[in-house]
């Protein structure tokens, strides 16, 4: 083979000049610890990387969540806590009542002046703000005071049941609060009870007061019934009857045309209340038989229950008394169950993260991290290739007949 | 003797010639494309004297290039296929960089967007983390300007680049014509000249691929690689480049002639080389990549914008647009170019109607000779007709918005358009953010029931639930009469809306109040009737009039009323854009008591073909039946011992008889059969509740011919859904009502962040970062590809020099023989001249 004078150099200088290329590469792999530096060097890998990256950006987000979920459902936790302890010592409380048989007007007023300060405790408890100043039982509406006495007295809830839900895990979420609703309002409550409601739809602005029992077996006897306060509609000056929900348009005895005085108190079928403020023509106020209390109305038949002087009220009172609070226990007992649960289901949902996000990194690493011994190896190689190069070059280029032209 | 003086000075001649040569060869050594010269000698003519012929010496026959035109050629042709993809390769590596460096990716400030969307949606009332995610919404909003603005400048570079590519294949070939006029001028053109040709013609290979084919007369046409020419016998066709008509942004390129007549060249010509490389890097790469990033922005903005509206904000409001509307007026014109070679002047609006079934390709609107329309993909080739406008496919609309279309016109569609400038942030107010969803659910604090309410889904703000601000018009109160039926009431006025008793299913799910009362929903039945074929005005429903066809192919006609089939067909063809559905069913046929007895050929049909049965039972009957009736789509089974016909498809029985009812020729059933009877299958219409405003409206003047009962099914979409699920107890209320101070509700935003990972994008296919890293992965590969084809081409490359250099190349040692070899030879003959210098002063010397 024929070799020309340029094909001598170009060549030779083309085999260098590849070799200090490579070299180059495998220098900059070595400083810069990556194999790929674009996608080009490696399509294939760099897809999956990419796929990866993306899911760690999720999972951290998920992670970051996991802290909110925590910090949140561990100041709820706290005020249940609170919660609880103070329905215990109302009990304690009730149970020594229950015992003693007779008090004398003193004790009575002690210890009915110590419920009452508990009962505002839990008010506190209810209306509790986190560090951002959130209600944290207020559900969606946390801006507002959830827990509010009216006119009353009694104690309504202004909140909703929305909850907020955060995302912890791919197919994993948790609510990160409970609405109050739920923890102080929808009490299942012992048989017997009962509630007075303003009907929706009424245009004046009266309001019936919570109402006490007063006559247990007067009581007792209907208490499956509900009893409807009427406004005439047509009567000239204000006056109401009250019906039996059973039994429309016939009033009971002794409640047809009424004349209306305001906070005057009246007594039906056992239950004492009254109505004040301004009722219209035609407005209607309900007494009846209640499933589920809340336990500030509880506490408050507790109050009145003990303050009684008709026995069997009062015994009546301490009694229900107990069940209703044992039933409000076990609500915030099983509030702070669920809590703990969720906290739980977020520490394995967090470990679970922690763990793909781990792998994902070292797979990542996998495809993309240089292999130094690998790197160094080649670049010995391709050092000692080019100084063979080099050195036969200089060797053979002298080698030409014009040098021995003398 | 003078003849040896001669014969020597033609050695001493020709041999300083030839050393010449050699030291041309030598200087020349590392010139490029030069190729080795050589002397051919010859003896000069012998004289003829004294019976004999006498040598006169040597000369020079040629000084030839030693040259491998096959080598040459394949190098020329090897030498676009690198530069092509070197060009390629060079050019893409820096987007590739660019869309996937994290500093510059668009795709990171998509994960740092949606993370902030996240840690808002923790806090929703939290103001600190709503303004972070403002900030993110620009940060993203900007990345996006920011590589569409590097995008469209790679084009701008790229339009310079071909611009003086263009020059330099001009001037190239002005220069290759020029040689061929000197060459076809010479008898022995020059060697020099020819290397130099060679030369240019590698050069202009490098630009573009080229073909070239030497003449006889020694010159060299040169032409595009599909036979376009450029340098032709004694003239030169320009390259110009121009601006698109389809699209401002890129070149096209004419060809002009030296009368200056010119024509568009095809895209496909002007291929390889460095301009064939930067043509594929901008027309695979970079349009498809600002196709892509806009077909990304449309998909985060809309998407987006559809589940924000469905939101409500931290003052209560529902939400408004996040991003910029997608179909801004300002946009849905520029959404269609029209080609300048157009007769009519119809102007179009190109609308995004779902975003999610959107490629990044590029169509075209074709009128058909005749009537109708065709749309074609460009990048897939596919072809849809269509007869009217508007019409929608793949995710867009167009709409005629004036003008009219005249047959052949076209128009290049791209969706995408301006797609990524137009991208932009609406929101600047934290408290507009829309996180909290409109509705909020309760159950009554006194239900004794264990029955659930589920937190609802808002499907449509724009409904009259939410026509009001800050109210749900009407919010509803459902309330349990027992704990199987509920009725539903207004929760703010009291009043009832729907008095029941409603039955409770066990779960109300996603259900659409109230119930609807008129017609029965899911499914009505239509009896037979005489909805005629041109009974204009007999059925509408939804206010489409049903045109049904006479006959529908495959049931048997006895009169002029269109069959069930038929009727079916034409609802479904005119009507399921309201979700209204229907379907054909055959009404049994009871063929009676059977009384034994033969039938044959001619005594009975159904549908028209011959029942003949020789066995005389009932069994036999029967299977005679099915026998016959296998290809007419009817069966027939025996039910209560009697033989019951049946059609699968809703197809008409039509049983015949030659014979009367009665005769002795049948007897076999106790049915009239009047000669020929039809019995009409029945039309079943039905509503998907789900679908929308699902209101059903039957009307018409004659709906009742087809057993339909007229009126508006009282179906309300409120506009969101909710589900009660669980046992209720009597008195048990679950009210819906708007959602006012729902500052700390983050399920609309949920929902928000559910678009990362939704796989909707790409008809299905695909997440919102999918998209983007498809793009990246396919330019990526793109550009590894052409990095291997380079690599390829560069091995073949050096192996093509280095055999043109094995036979063209100058090697100095042979250099060096040659010229000992001429110097002997010189010196040889001038020891000839001194010998006949010699020779004659011997004979002087013997005349002296």
């Amino acid at each position: 083979m024929r070799i020309s004078f340029n094909e001598f150099y170009q060549g030779t200088l083309t085999r260098i000049l590849t070799i200090q290329d490579s070299l180059n590469e495998k220098q900059n792999q070595a400083a810069s610890g990556n194999k790929i530096s674009k996608i080009s060097d490696d399509p294939q890998a760099s897809g999956r990387i990419i796929n990866l990256e993306r899911q760690i950006v999720q999972l951290n987000a998920f992670q970051v969540n996991v802290d909110a979920v925590k910090r949140h459902l561990n100041e709820e936790e706290l005020a249940i806590k609170g919660y609880t302890n103070a329905l215990n010592r109302i009990r304690e409380l009730t149970v020594g009542i229950g015992n003693t048989g007779v008090l004398s007007t003193d004790d009575q007023n002690a210890l009915l002046q110590e419920i009452r300060l508990i009962k505002e405790q839990i008010i506190d408890i209810s209306n509790t703000q986190n560090a951002t100043g959130e209600f944290i039982f207020a559900g969606y509406q946390v801006q507002n005071r959830p827990f509010n006495a009216d006119t009353a007295g009694r104690i309504e809830f202004s909140g909703d049941q929305g909850q907020r839900i955060l995302q912890v895990g791919t197919d994993t979420e948790i609510p990160i609060n409970d609405s109050g609703q739920d923890i102080f309002m929808d009490i299942p409550a012992v048989a017997d009870s009962f509630e007075t409601t303003v009907n929706t739809g009424n245009t004046g602005t009266g309001i019936i007061s919570r109402g006490r029992l007063t006559d247990l077996a007067t009581w007792q006897a209907g208490s499956s019934e509900t009893y409807n306060i009427i406004f005439n509609p047509l009567a000239p000056g204000m006056n109401f009857d009250v019906e039996a929900a059973s039994n429309p348009g016939v009033p009971l005895p002794g409640f047809d045309d009424v004349p209306f005085v305001a906070g005057q108190e009246f007594e039906i079928e056992g239950i004492t209340v009254s109505i004040s403020g301004s009722p219209q023509p035609g407005d209607e106020f309900t007494i009846q038989p209640a499933n589920n209390l809340d336990v500030f109305a509880m506490i408050d038949n507790l109050i009145d229950g003990v303050g009684s002087t008709d026995p069997d009220v009062q015994a009546f009172g301490i009694s229900s008394a107990l069940d209703n609070l044992d039933a409000a226990l076990q609500r915030g007992v099983d509030i702070r169950a669920e809590i703990g649960a969720r906290i739980n289901v977020s520490e394995v949902s967090e470990s679970f993260n922690e763990d793909i996000i781990f792998y994902g990194r070292e797979s990542i690493g996998q495809d993309k991290d240089v292999d130094y011994a690998e790197v160094i190896t080649d670049i010995e190689q391709l050092a000692f290739a080019l100084e063979v190069a080099q050195s036969t070059f200089t060797r053979v280029q002298g080698l030409s007949i014009f040098n021995f032209l003398r | 003797m003078t003849d040896i003086f001669n014969i020597a000075a033609t050695g001493l001649l020709n041999f300083q010639r030839a050393i010449s040569t050699t030291s041309h060869n030598i200087s020349n050594s590392t010139t490029e494309g030069y190729s080795k010269q050589q002397v051919v000698l010859g003896t000069k003519d012998p004289d003829f004297g004294g019976g004999f012929f006498l040598g006169t010496g040597v000369r020079i026959n040629d000084i030839d290039r030693v040259v491998d035109d096959i080598i040459n050629g394949q190098i020329q042709t090897n030498i676009s296929l690198i530069r092509e993809n070197q060009q390629f390769f060079n050019e893409t590596t820096k987007v590739d960089s660019l869309l996937s460096d994290s500093a510059t990716s668009v795709s990171a400030t998509m994960d740092e967007f949606f993370s902030a969307l996240q840690v808002a949606n923790a806090d929703p009332s939290n103001v600190t983390s709503r303004e972070t995610l403002l900030r993110q919404t620009q940060a993203m909003v900007d990345r996006f300007h920011a590589v569409d603005r590097q995008l469209n400048t790679e084009i701008s570079i790229t339009n310079s680049s071909l611009n003086s590519f263009v020059s330099e294949i001009n001037a190239i070939s002005e220069s290759i014509l020029s040689i061929n006029q000197v060459i076809t001028s010479q008898v022995n053109p020059s060697p020099d000249s020819l290397d130099h040709r060679d030369r240019l013609i590698k050069d202009l290979a490098e630009i573009v691929s080229i073909r070239t084919l030497e003449q006889d007369n020694g010159s060299v046409s040169v032409t595009l690689s599909n036979g376009v020419s450029l340098v032709s016998g004694m003239s030169v066709n320009r390259i110009e480049a121009v601006t698109s008509e389809s699209d401002s942004r890129i070149l096209d390129f004419r060809l002009v002639n030296a009368s200056g007549q010119s024509q568009l060249l095809d895209s496909s010509v002007v291929t390889g080389g460095q301009m064939g490389g930067l043509i594929r890097f901008r027309d695979e790469i970079i349009v498809p990549a600002i196709n892509d990033l806009g077909r990304l922005a449309l998909s985060i903005g809309d998407t987006f914008n559809q589940q924000h509206r469905l939101g409500m904000d931290l003052g209560d409001r529902i939400g408004q647009d996040y991003f910029n509307d997608v179909n801004d007026p300002n946009l849905v014109a520029n959404r269609i170019f029209a080609d300048s070679d157009n007769d009519g002047a119809a102007t179009f609006d190109v609308e995004i109607t779902t975003v999610a079934d959107l490629t990044a390709n590029e169509y075209v609107l074709t009128a058909l000779p005749s009537a109708g329309y065709t749309l074609e993909n460009v990048q897939t080739g596919s072809v849809v007709s269509f007869g009217s406008f508007p019409f929608t496919y793949d995710g867009f609309s167009i709409t005629q918005t004036g003008g009219t279309m005249a047959a052949g016109d076209s128009y290049i569609i791209n969706p995408t358009n301006n797609a990524t400038n137009a991208f932009s942030a609406q929101l600047n107010d934290v408290n507009s953010i829309a996180l909290g969803m409109p509705i909020r659910t309760a159950a009554d604090g006194n239900n004794a029931g264990t029955a659930t309410i589920s937190t609802g889904e808002v499907l449509d703000t724009t409904n009259a639930s939410f026509s009001i601000p800050q109210q749900l018009n009407p919010p509803y109160r459902v309330e349990f009469l027992d704990e199987s039926n509920y009725r539903i009431l207004n929760d703010a006025s009291g009043a009832v809306i729907q008095a029941g008793p409603v039955a409770y299913n066990s779960a109300i799910v996603n259900e659409v109040f109230p119930i609807p009362a008129i017609n029965s929903i899911p499914a009505q039945t239509a009896g037979v009737g005489t909805l005629t074929a041109n009974g204009v005005g007999d059925l509408i429903i939804n206010g489409i009039p049903i045109i049904a066809a006479a006959a529908d192919g495959v049931s048997p006609a006895a009169d002029s009323a269109a069959s069930a089939i038929a009727i079916a067909n034409a609802i479904n063809n005119t009507t399921t854009t309201h979700g209204v559905t229907a379907r054909a069913v055959t009404n049994e046929v009871n063929l009676g008591t059977y009384t034994p007895g033969t039938l044959v050929a001619g005594e009975f049909q159904i549908n028209g073909v011959n029942i003949i049965d020789a066995s005389g039972t009932q069994t036999g009957l029967l299977s005679s039946i099915n026998a016959s009736l296998g290809a007419t789509g009817v069966s027939a089974a025996l039910d209560n011992g009697e033989i019951v016909l049946t059609a699968v498809d809703g197809r008409n029985i039509q049983l015949s008889s030659a014979a009367v009812v009665g005769t002795a020729n049948f007897t076999n059933f106790n049915i009239g059969i009047i000669n020929s009877e039809v019995n009409r299958a029945a039309v079943v219409v039905s509503d998907d509740p789900g679908f929308g405003l699902g209101n059903m409206t039957i009307a018409g003047g004659n709906p009742a011919s087809v057993g339909l009962v007229a009126g508006v099914t009282n179906q309300i979409d409120p506009g969101y859904r909710m589900s009660i699920s669980g046992v209720p107890a009597r008195d048990d209320v679950f009210t819906v009502g708007y959602n006012n101070g729902g500052v700390s509700d983050n399920r609309n935003g949920a929902a928000l962040a559910g678009i990362q990972s939704s796989n909707i994008f790409n008809g299905g296919a695909s997440t919102l970062n999918g998209l983007y890293s498809s793009m990246v992965i396919s330019i990526g590969t793109k550009a590894y590809q052409a990095e291997l084809n380079e690599q390829t081409a560069n091995a073949l490359q050096a192996n093509l020099e280095s055999r043109r250099e094995e036979v063209s190349g100058v090697n100095l040692d042979e250099e060096a023989a040659d010229l000992l070899r001429y110097e002997q030879i010189y010196q040889a003959n001038a020891r000839v001249l001194q010998t006949a210098d010699q020779m004659l002063s011997y004979l002087f010397n013997a005349l002296g």
